[in-house]
């Protein structure tokens, strides 16, 4: 799966993280700025090579089906086999399939050419 | 001494929630290290009494994992509650006797207990309390600044800035 997909496990769980980050910050108006900035910081966290601030900005924020995918996930925990990072992970084709943008953001991420940026 | 010798009824409507939570074992061990009269050994003592361990070692052994529990240490809590307002009767005796007790060098605190709850005396205290909130321009427009750069690099929206009604108008 990972070969057909193309990324690997870490950075297709980090686009759909970059996703929830994403509703997060969007749907808490009410937010204080230095938790929005924890958020913020989170995504810049997430560049590297092959993850580039160009490719997390294509992602758009989680729509309510995506959220609902998220919470399910979320209820295995983030530690230990499986997590809810290996559910996110492995089922990238699913959020991808109800939010375009990380499909496009990780054909970006896989263009070899996209990767000095 | 597998026996447990609870001259305790277990009888769990007697008890509070946190106690009746627990087994009967445990219960009895709660109940005995009430009992014991020193400071030292009270665990090894509640643990044999209730009929752990098959050796005095192994008793306190586990006496001191009991009380590492959050369901056995809830209701020593509860216990202790209990001990507490229990002593209060005994407490006044005390307090009595040290009133007819003129001759007595705390007569006169146990006099002045007493009437500061009779009659207690009125004051008026006037506290002025001045402080200085710092608020660091800088820092704010450091942090705003930041938001901005990042929510620009990673395509998120800025936030909407809040409209005060009066202002919206405006």
């Amino acid at each position: 799966m990972t070969e057909r997909l193309g990324l690997s496990k870490g950075h297709r769980y980090s686009l759909v993280l970059a996703s929830v980050a994403k509703w997060v910050l969007q749907d808490s108006i009410a937010m204080p700025a230095d938790k929005r900035l924890e958020f913020l910081d989170h995504l810049e966290k997430m560049v590297d090579g092959k993850l580039t601030a160009d490719v997390i900005a294509l992602v758009r924020p989680m729509d309510s089906s995506g959220q609902e995918l998220w919470k399910e996930a979320a209820k295995l925990g983030w530690r230990g086999y499986p997590s809810g990072l290996d559910v996110l992970a492995d089922k990238f084709e699913v959020f991808a399939a109800l939010n375009p943008s990380l499909k496009a953001a990780h054909d970006e991420a896989c263009r070899p050419w996209s990767n000095s940026a | 001494m597998t026996e447990i010798q609870t001259s305790h009824a277990i009888d769990a409507a007697q008890f509070g929630p946190a106690m009746a939570a627990l087994t009967e074992k445990q219960r009895a061990f709660v109940c005995h290290y009430f009992e014991f009269p020193r400071k030292h050994g009270a665990v090894t003592y509640a643990a044999v009494k209730a009929g752990y361990g098959n050796t005095r070692a192994s008793s306190a052994s586990i006496g001191h994992q009991l009380l590492s529990d959050d369901k056995v240490l809830a209701a020593i809590a509860e216990e202790s509650r209990k001990h507490i307002t229990t002593l209060g009767p005994l407490a006044v005796r005390a307090l009595k006797k040290l009133l007819e007790t003129p001759t007595s060098r705390d007569h006169g605190r146990a006099l002045g207990i007493v009437l500061d709850r009779i009659a207690p005396q009125s004051s008026t205290l006037e506290v002025n309390v001045k402080g200085e909130v710092k608020l660091s321009a800088s820092e704010a427009a450091r942090v705003m600044d930041r938001i901005e750069t990042l929510c620009n690099k990673f395509g998120v929206p800025l936030p909407a800035p809040k409209i005060i009604d009066h202002e919206a108008a405006a």
